[in-house]
């Protein structure tokens, strides 16, 4: 009898069986990631880092990521596309993730299969999805896909919006008004649409002096609102006569109806009218389709999960992680993704060996928003578990105001260098 | 006695015996969004493999104590209990420096 089998043998009449890894290495475990963002591509590396006897297939229909963090840097003109465009070779190299350029068509949660838009099936142990968001359009009257071209969201996917954004605002003559439409909780990014409206104005303010930006909004209250107050009465005169930034906060700068041709919106109860050079609509957020067309949304239009597992609480086997999952106070965001995806791999790995999961850490959140070429705010906050139910922990929070804002924009950039790096590389 | 027997003990100790304790590695894997996998930063973001315990438990108490200015280590430090800190420093110092990733 071998080591292992007596040890075995020990396991059995000891009890603790159920601790027991799988033996057979011949029925290797298959785990399929569908979506390779910040939460998809981040788990995929992390269970093959933590696990390497598992089988790990992503699915991922687009060629190379990019990045909707720094995006804006795009469109306010301080760094080029290819700045924000990474390849997924590293995952397949170094960590031995089978990588398959594809979409998920469908999934078939009693067969434990996925159906590719080839045609395929994949069988899986455990199926991860994470589908990122899709815009709601039918929030905004006249104001539907086929109209993104024109007015762009540049909001879900970053690429071809962005550039579209970008030289849209390029091609404007000095003098034109860039409006931007931010909807109401919850969406991607919390701070990114004032972020973006920061360095659009910040490019005027360099190359097109006598232009102007208006932010209206859904919602009365922004995050960081006292820092991006400060920011844009510093910056770009916000509240003065000669003001370059405007800000029309809801209910009243809520978005109501667009017309296309034109580049108007109207907004609030009393049908406020802005005409715009250069738009910029960004819807309603939900879960992403392949989330909502498989039935793991509920009426919120988000995915209810096992906050611990993120295994979704109406499909078993299937867990969601990043900006679909309703994972509320944690902030759908890039670090948001990263984080979740780190405690699905670890529990993931855990399920598959029919172990029992360490002390549950909670989740981390950090972001950066720049509020000029020179001028970044930090946020950093930690969630954890309360009764089951998500809170924020007290001590983090924004940058003081004191603090080197200068310094906060290396360190900004030094953040997108690790995130590409723990999610990619 | 086997390498996957071996793995099992290891499993059985840490996870089955001791599931009520701090488990570092997930702690330290909140702090890797910004330092990069393993601590292995790839910018201006301090490093964190390579460093012994001590050092990582040395400059997490001055964060704490307010005697160094960081742009979040502060808001960070003041997030985590001493024992989670400890614990995710003891975890990236037992990390092998030269077996990077």
């Amino acid at each position: 009898m071998t080591d292992r089998r007596a040890f075995l043998k020990w396991l059995s009449a000891s009890g603790l069986a159920a601790c027991a890894p799988p033996l057979r290495a011949s029925s290797q475990a298959h785990v399929v990631v569908a979506g390779g963002g910040f939460g998809g591509a981040t788990a995929a590396k992390y269970l093959r880092k933590f696990n390497p006897a598992l089988k790990v297939t992503l699915v991922e229909p687009r060629k190379e990521l990019i990045t909707c963090p720094f995006s804006n840097w795009v469109i306010g003109g301080l760094r080029n596309i290819d700045f924000i465009t990474h390849s997924y070779d590293k995952l397949v190299k170094h960590w031995g993730v089978r990588l398959l350029q594809d979409r998920v068509a469908g999934i078939d949660a009693e067969k434990k299969t996925v159906r590719l838009g080839g045609g395929d099936l994949l069988r899986y142990d455990r199926l991860i999805v994470s589908p990122g968001i899709e815009l709601d359009f039918d929030a905004i009257e006249g104001y539907g896909a086929g109209d993104s071209e024109a007015i762009p969201h540049a909001y879900q996917a970053a690429g071809e919006q962005t550039l579209n954004l970008r030289r849209q605002l390029e091609s404007m003559s000095d003098g034109g008004v860039f409006v931007i439409s931010v909807p109401l909780n919850p969406y991607r990014c919390p701070a990114a649409p004032y972020e973006r409206a920061s360095l659009v104005a910040n490019y005027f303010k360099r190359h097109k002096p006598r232009s102007k930006v208006i932010i209206l909004d859904a919602k009365s209250r922004i995050p960081e609102q006292a820092h991006f107050y400060r920011g844009w009465q510093e910056f770009y005169r916000l509240g003065e006569k000669d003001a370059m930034l405007e800000f029309v906060p809801g209910p009243d700068g809520a978005a109501v109806s667009v017309d296309a041709k034109t580049r108007t919106v109207l907004t609030g109860e009393w049908e406020e009218k802005h005409k715009a050079d250069v738009l910029n609509i960004i819807p309603p957020n939900k879960a992403g389709k392949l989330a909502s067309s498989n039935g793991l949304t509920d009426d919120s239009g988000w995915c209810p999960v096992n906050p611990v597992t993120s295994e979704s609480m109406l499909i078993p086997g299937v867990h969601v992680i990043g900006d679909s999952a309703d994972m509320s106070p944690l902030p759908k965001s890039a670090y948001g993704a990263n984080s979740q995806a780190k405690n699905c791999a670890l529990a993931v790995i855990d399920l598959l060996q029919g172990r029992s999961p360490p002390e549950f850490p909670g989740w981390m959140n950090t972001c950066y928003s720049m509020l000029s070429d020179h001028h970044a705010v930090s946020i950093m906050r930690r969630y954890k578990l309360d009764n089951g139910k998500i809170i924020s922990v007290k001590g983090g929070g924004a940058s003081p105001y004191d603090t080197d804002h200068a310094r906060e924009v290396s360190y900004a950039i030094s953040w997108y260098r690790n995130m590409i790096y723990d999610t990619l590389g | 006695m086997s390498a996957r027997t071996l793995l099992f003990i290891a499993c059985l100790l840490t996870t089955c015996a001791h599931a009520a304790e701090v488990d570092g590695r997930s702690i330290a894997l909140q702090c890797t969004g910004c330092h990069g996998t393993d601590g292995n930063s790839q910018g201006k973001t301090p490093e964190l493999i390579g460093k012994a315990y001590d050092q990582l438990a040395r400059e997490l108490k001055k964060f704490g104590a307010g005697r160094k200015h960081p742009t979040m280590m502060d808001r960070v430090v003041r997030s985590y209990t001493w024992a989670e800190l400890k614990a995710a420093a003891e975890y990236f110092a037992s990390l092998d420096e030269f077996a990077r990733d």
